[in-house]
């Protein structure tokens, strides 16, 4: 126990110190920056980015109920305080650090710290060339953050003990995911802007699925799987995941139409192409489902509509409704692939299919983008008959993979050293609601 | 003619009906229960302190099998339910008095 506070009070200085050096630091930026800034700010671009902010704010929250339905019924309460404690730290982390490593500077993998506790982000004004202020984009981006945070909970399910996984994620947020955002959308090196790759990633198809499938599964491999008793493949509660994932079916929405932060045309295509893709793919994950076992669930049509959520996310806005009907279908038929062979075959307790939807959907939503980009965009995919797209959607998508596996497995794998990172046999089998939370879900 | 009472640990029920069809007696009640054995609960530690969970969820299986099948059903199910850990529960044999068929009002066979 020791240990851990050691780390906090060294985090905690660092922090302090970084908070005490930031206005030294961004003054030497401030001569750049002040220069780009422009207060053409459009009223209708700021209402309908603070309203995506709600919608996909909301899916967090989402995500507690949609992954609690389908733990066991002792693993309800932890996995809604895991969720909103991760919101918490990871929505505070973002703006303390994650927000400023992301998004000031031009570093080949992390911006600078001239952005610390938001310092200098104008509500008034865009040093980032959109018609919304910086600090709504903060927020907004930050909405990605909390909810790629909960997204990795989800691998780690009914055996991670709460005070290290919500380490972890603190790390995690500044290490990978902060880098991630930089790299994708800050102008580094997985970006078109960086000049290395030309790719394309409309609303975090390796920002927010591969990086937390990937993610997940590193510290999933750490932590080991859970004890035989604990893993069973059935939901406790099925209204709660229906209810889970319309919120998170709504709430994307809000996730891929926010991310062009502007009303337009491309904002209407771009929800038209997100529903028709969970559209198509719900179907075929039912008829698939329906071939392979003979009847079709709830769980299972739920997961089928997040996998073509999942794929179309990248490539939406760049996307016709045929091609997105295709990105919908093999969604459907990668995913439904991808969790059998995660449970069956892979050896790694995926407890809730994280790498086998938002993993592997976001791998086929990228590579997508490559083949099916064609419209609101310079850089078209194999459609339009050029192949640089699609390599450096294949490069992005293998060094996302790396990255954040390698990254998260050593940071889980360090935690694992100065703390008990797993619950014991016997606490599993009672279950985290009680043994850690004291507060059964039902009673 | 006797009813069998198992307590048994909750992942170990399919391993149990599997069990007891094989000893030729697949009719069986299941009941979801909580409670605790000679062990009195289970013990955690917190930061503050020490708590001690008394209510350890448990499956009731309840079986009413002819007196030849007894010994043979209890066989099977320490086989078959067994970790070898404290908390793989008990059997319970009761004596039951007579045993009728709703449907049929035949009497005699559980």
């Amino acid at each position: 126990m020791k240990a851990v506070w050691k780390l906090t009070i060294v985090l905690g200085v660092l922090l302090a110190l970084a908070v005490l050096f930031a206005p030294g630091v961004a003054a030497d930026s401030a001569g750049t920056a002040a220069a780009a800034v422009t207060d053409t700010m459009n009223t209708v671009d700021m209402l309908w980015v603070a309203l995506a902010c709600c919608l996909v704010f909301i899916m967090a929250p989402g995500i507690a109920l949609f992954y609690g339905g389908m733990l066991r019924k002792q693993s309800m309460t932890s996995c809604i305080v895991q969720c909103t404690a991760a919101m918490a730290v990871v929505g505070f982390v973002w703006i303390a650090v994650g927000y400023s490593l992301a998004f000031s500077g031009s570093g080949l993998v992390v911006g600078n710290l001239s952005a610390l506790l938001l310092n200098g982000v104008s509500a008034d004004g865009s040093t980032l060339g959109y018609t919304v202020p910086d600090l709504e984009f903060m927020l907004f981006q930050g909405m990605f953050a909390l909810v790629t945070a909960c997204i990795v909970l989800g691998a780690v399910a009914e055996r991670v003990r709460f005070p290290a996984i919500m380490a972890f994620l603190a790390l995690w947020s500044v290490l990978v995911y902060a880098p991630m955002a930089h790299m994708v959308w800050g102008g580094g090196l997985l970006s078109t802007a960086g000049g290395y790759l030309t790719t394309l990633d409309y609303a975090g198809g390796t920002v927010v699925h591969i990086c937390s499938g990937i993610s997940g599964v590193a510290a999933a491999v750490v932590l080991g799987k859970r004890s035989a008793n604990t893993q069973k493949f059935r939901s406790h509660n099925v209204p709660a995941v229906f209810l889970g994932a319309t919120m998170l079916w709504v709430g994307w929405i809000g996730f891929n139409g926010g991310s062009g932060l502007a009303v337009n045309g491309q904002l209407i295509s771009v929800i038209a192409v997100t529903l028709v893709s969970s559209f198509v793919s719900t179907i075929v994950w039912s008829l698939i489902q329906y071939v392979h076992v003979g009847r079709i669930g709830a769980t299972g049509i739920c997961a089928g509509m997040l996998a073509g959520l999942v794929g179309i996310t990248p490539a939406c806005g760049y996307v016709t409704v045929p091609a997105a009907c295709i990105i919908g279908a093999v969604a459907a038929c990668v995913c439904y692939g991808g969790v059998i062979f995660m449970r069956q075959k892979s050896g790694v307790d995926d407890a809730l299919d994280v790498f086998g939807i938002h993993g592997l959907g976001g791998v086929w939503g990228a590579i997508a983008t490559g083949i099916f980009a064609s419209q609101y965009t310079d850089t078209g995919g194999l459609i339009t008959g050029s192949t640089a797209l699609f390599c450096g959607q294949l490069a992005a998508v293998g060094f996302t993979l790396v990255y954040c596996f390698v990254i998260s497995f050593i940071i889980m794998k360090v935690l694992s050293k100065v703390m008990r990172v797993r619950l014991s046999p016997a606490e599993e089998q009672i279950g985290a609601d009680i043994v850690e939370h004291g507060e059964p879900a039902y009673v | 003619m006797k009813m069998i009472v198992a307590m048994i640990r909750p992942e170990k029920l399919q391993n149990a009906k599997d069990a007891l069809a094989e000893a030729g007696a697949p009719a069986l009640t299941i009941t979801h229960v909580t409670g605790r054995g000679a062990q009195a609960g289970m013990r955690f530690t917190t930061r503050v302190g020490e708590f001690c969970v008394d209510e350890i969820e448990k499956i009731k299986i309840e079986a009413v099998v002819p007196d030849k099948l007894v010994e043979p059903c209890i066989k099977a199910l320490r086989a078959h339910v067994t970790t070898g850990h404290i908390g793989d529960g008990r059997i319970f044999v009761l004596p039951v008095e007579r045993s009728i068929c709703i449907r049929t009002g035949e009497e005699g066979n559980p």
